[in-house]
């Protein structure tokens, strides 16, 4: 029998670094198992791009200046990471299954926009890979006391993701968790300014999240964004069916650690973002494992309470208690302040 | 005395001067009537004396002297309005200044035409330089009004007075006329002189010899009796023959010279001091007095020119107009200050930043090495890139100063709207030629105190201003902190290098600017923010604030016929003779504070 497969969606544009983002959350995931009890291993294929990825990594650390998206190829292909989870020494649990769709696929030809549809519909998870630079410099009013980044809506693409959701969540049966990982969020953590960055992840998804906050069944808020002349189909998500379905988690990766974004510079109309190590430069990425203990803590919490199609997890984990164990400990690391938050369905993230 | 080289030089009355001071006094004091207009008038019938005063002797005697002007007219007459000065030889200075001649015969009338005799001679105490002795007829013994010219020339040109005293051989006191003269002489020297300091009494003793007796005794007499008089003056008494030059030298002369000599330095300082606070004084009297006067015209209602209604029906539409003018210049300003950045400031920004950019100020390998050089032997890189970075410091500090000439543009543009506004639609501008802000600058300063609310708006506004040190400099100083050797994250490695020196300075450079661009960007908002505020606080003061529309009333009505010269014609004799006032009035201020600056530089 197929050892069993949950599929996580990576979402971001080209050159956001959603490999980067894979490679450390492993690297760091590999840090913890003596703690955990636990193994993740990479099949071959995604152990050959993860370790490209990493010595990529490595170097950016060694130089002192540089632009970041000169220093990684952007992803052209979707490709698949597959990740075995499960005991030490054991067979396998189960699989993690990450989707990374190139950024040129999501808002592209409608037959590719399908098969991204699908894949979302299929997964447990997305993550939404932010590239923090982008969202937070220049940071620049466009109008009084409303601020945002000016390359954020060309860099991230919040809209293309918000509208991808939409569809893809419509007639939502299945509990979800979206991962908002802004990344390269070294200069903002360590200038303490977290908040702000936890502030800003939710003015630049502002739409996203208003339509997550439809589908926790708030009528009340609902109410307002009608009043606001937000599209009456909103109506729509506040059904029963969709509340309290979407679990939304914010947390901010420092990708490398020791390098900060310097300074934005334009060239011919495009942006280059300017990174420099700072005092003793190594590479030593922070809480990039964190999407991860996320990620488990919410099938831990689904699998476990839930029968049906999916009871097999539930009864993996039943018979399975030291394993159940090691994920539940894992997931129990899972941040919450410092720029860290559950934005919504703190419900579906509950563990025992 | 020598009589060499004297001679006299008179000064005569006009015609007009002498019927005003000599002759209108007694037609006035004797209620005589009508006063003569001209000579010929007065030489007709001299009017009766009323009858209630003719009882009165003194009112007699001062209807005698008024007597011995008009018949005596014929005799002095060709003299009023003679040739002044004229100047006359030592033997006929009696003619011009008595009554009698050597002989005692009241032959001479020419002095009743005489203003001023000035007697000029070689005074025998060359060493002293220039005195002038200022003779007075004796007090009390001339005719009305004479008292007072004498007592007004005592208080201006006198520095000492001698009082002389001639004791009667056959007895004599101190007599009520003797304390009534020093009384009046006091008053005419009033705070300036302390009297007592500047006064000496003279005793004239007679010469036994001359066969007029001896007043010796009475002189001694009186002299001891001078201390239970109010009579105060520099101690001891002169005992002198006043008609021995001589004696007259020694005793009076030598005396008040020496005691001049000695006291002069204080006395001047005491008296200069006084003239000051006198002045003052009357500093402050004319400027209560030109304030009325300023204000004289101001106050005269809208009832002086044209009636209440018709004012009331021109305020009407120009506090409509001006009202909704400001507030839609007010909207504006909100607006923008929310919706847009301020284009002057912003490119100034701009250009500093790129300024920065463009001139660096980073150095060249060669001058990284020469500097590790400079100081004995070879300093550190560490040392050298420290040295650097507080250079690159003060450089881009100085650059980003110039945005101050923005921020000063936009609140010049900004106050120009309000005047372009209550130029416009409140018809304003005739009021002064003054345009931009110095339009607001002029109305801060000419509207009256008393409109209180008017005039606090228009100093708010005259007032307010930006400048880079006070709203941004203290930000950008923050964003300097990683170009601050002490504060900065990046540092040198291990085995440092000039070229790591030069890479770091460039990296640093460049990430400093770019964060005092995040910081100034982000303050854009400010300067328009600061704008629109002042206007606002502008706008409530002069709108909106209790009762202002009333001083707004007040204020036009003082300018209405600039601010409606159609219905006040501004050419019609009344205006005329209002801008000549306040000219005239504008023009004794200006002479006013002059006198002040005067004042303040005396002592």
């Amino acid at each position: 029998m197929p050892e069993p497969e949950l599929k996580i969606t990576m979402l971001g544009p080209s050159g956001v670094g959603k490999t980067s983002l894979l490679t450390v959350m492993h690297d760091r995931f590999q840090t913890t198992i003596d703690e955990t009890n636990l193994s993740l291993d990479p099949d071959l294929e995604t152990l050959h791009i993860l370790q490209n990825c990493l010595g990529d990594l490595k170097s950016l650390v060694r130089q002192g200046n540089f632009q970041a998206t000169g220093g990684m190829r952007g992803t052209e292909e979707p490709r698949t990471f597959k990740f075995d989870i499960g005991k030490p020494g054991h067979d396998p649990a189960f699989q993690l299954c990450f989707q990374d769709y190139p950024g040129g696929w999501i808002d592209s030809n409608p037959q590719k926009t399908k098969s991204v549809l699908t894949f979302i519909k299929e997964s447990d998870a997305v993550v939404i890979t932010i590239d923090a630079p982008a969202l937070m410099e220049p940071y620049q009013p466009y109008e009084q006391d409303k601020w945002k980044g000016r390359w954020h809506e060309e860099i991230n693409k919040p809209l293309t993701i918000t509208t991808l959701l939409k569809k893809a969540y419509r007639g939502l049966e299945q509990p979800k968790l979206v991962i908002l990982a802004p990344v390269r969020c070294e200069k903002y953590i360590m200038e303490g300014n977290s908040a702000a960055l936890l502030n800003r992840v939710q003015e630049g998804y502002d739409p996203l999240l208003r339509f997550f906050r439809t589908m926790e069944g708030n009528s009340a808020a609902l109410l307002n964004l009608v009043q606001q002349g937000y599209d009456p189909l909103l109506r729509f998500f506040s059904s029963e069916a969709l509340g309290q379905n979407v679990a939304v988690v914010v947390t901010p990766v420092q990708t490398v650690g020791s390098v900060i974004f310097s300074r934005v510079e334009v060239r011919d109309g495009q942006p280059l973002f300017w990174f420099r190590q700072t005092t003793n430069p190594q590479y030593n990425p922070i809480d990039s494992e964190q999407p991860l203990r996320y990620i488990l803590r919410f099938v831990l919490k689904k699998y476990t309470e839930r029968e049906g199609f999916w009871a097999w997890l539930g009864r993996l984990f039943g018979q399975d208690k030291p394993f159940e164990q090691a994920v539940a400990e894992m997931a129990k690391g899972c941040k919450n302040s410092d720029g860290f938050a559950v934005l919504q369905g703190q419900n579906l993230l509950n563990i025992r | 005395m020598p009589s060499s080289g004297t001679f006299g030089m008179v000064g005569f009355y006009t015609e007009q001067s002498f019927l005003d001071e000599m002759i209108a006094p007694y037609y006035e004091k004797l209620s005589l009537g009508e006063k003569p207009r001209t000579v010929e008038q007065f030489a007709q019938q001299l009017p009766p004396l009323p009858s209630n005063l003719a009882s009165n002797p003194t009112y007699q005697a001062m209807y005698d002297y008024l007597g011995k002007y008009h018949q005596n007219l014929p005799k002095y007459r060709h003299l009023l309005g003679a040739t002044s000065p004229m100047r006359i030889s030592q033997n006929q200075i009696r003619e011009y200044v008595a009554q009698d001649n050597l002989t005692g015969d009241r032959v001479h009338f020419n002095y009743l035409a005489v203003q001023k005799v000035s007697i000029f001679c070689t005074f025998p105490n060359s060493d002293v330089g220039k005195i002038a002795l200022v003779d007075m007829p004796g007090l009390g013994d001339t005719g009305v009004g004479a008292e007072e010219r004498l007592i007004e020339l005592l208080g201006q040109d006198v520095d000492v007075v001698l009082f002389v005293r001639m004791p009667k051989p056959a007895g004599d006191d101190w007599l009520k006329y003797d304390i009534d003269l020093y009384g009046t002489a006091k008053n005419a020297l009033k705070d300036r002189l302390t009297i007592d300091k500047w006064s000496f009494m003279i005793l004239n003793r007679i010469d036994p010899s001359s066969g007029k007796g001896d007043n010796y005794q009475q002189c001694q007499f009186l002299e001891g009796r001078l201390a239970q008089t109010p009579i105060k003056v520099v101690e001891p008494v002169i005992i002198a023959n006043c008609a021995d030059p001589q004696e007259a030298n020694a005793k009076i002369l030598d005396r008040v010279l020496d005691y001049l000599a000695t006291n002069i330095e204080a006395l001047d300082k005491e008296y200069a001091s006084s003239c000051k606070q006198e002045l003052l004084q009357l500093h402050n009297q004319i400027t209560v007095e030109l304030d009325k006067a300023g204000n004289a015209w101001s106050q005269m209602r809208a009832t002086a020119s044209g009636s209440v209604a018709e004012f009331r029906r021109l305020f009407k539409p120009f506090w409509e107009e001006i009202t909704r003018e400001l507030l839609n210049l007010l909207n504006a300003l909100r607006k923008e200050s929310d919706t847009k950045i301020d284009t002057i400031v912003a490119e100034k920004v701009n250009s500093a930043i790129q300024d920065c950019k463009d001139d660096p100020g980073i150095p060249s390998i060669e001058e990284i090495e020469k500097m590790r050089r400079k100081d004995k032997g070879q300093a550190a890189y560490e040392n050298v890139f420290n040295i650097y970075l507080n250079q690159m410091r003060t450089h881009l500090s100085k650059k980003f100063a110039s945005i101050d000439s923005g921020l000063k543009q936009l609140i010049e543009q900004t106050k120009s709207r309000v005047t372009e506004v209550l130029v416009e639609s409140g018809r304003l501008g005739e009021i002064t030629e003054k345009r931009l802000s110095e339009f607001i600058n002029l109305m801060a300063e000419k509207v009256p105190d008393d409109q209180q609310r008017l005039k606090s708006g228009f100093q708010i506004l005259s007032k307010f201003d930006l400048s880079y040190s006070v709203l941004l400099q203290h930000r950008i100083r923050r964003e300097l902190d990683e170009i601050t050797p002490d504060k900065k994250t990046l540092k040198l490695e291990k085995d440092p290098t000039a070229e790591e020196v030069l890479e770091k300075l460039k990296i640093l450079h460049g990430e400093v600017v770019y964060k005092c661009e995040q910081v100034l960007q982000g303050l854009l908002w400010e300067p328009s923010l600061a704008a629109f505020g002042m206007v606002e606080e502008f706008v409530d003061q002069v709108l909106l604030s209790e009762d202002v529309n009333e001083e707004w009333q007040d204020f036009l009505e003082q300018e209405k016929e600039k601010v409606w010269p159609e219905k006040y014609n501004p050419h019609n004799e009344r205006n005329q003779l209002r801008t000549e006032w306040l000219n005239l009035v504008e023009r004794a201020n200006s002479a006013k504070r002059k006198l002040l600056e005067s004042i303040q530089f005396m002592n």
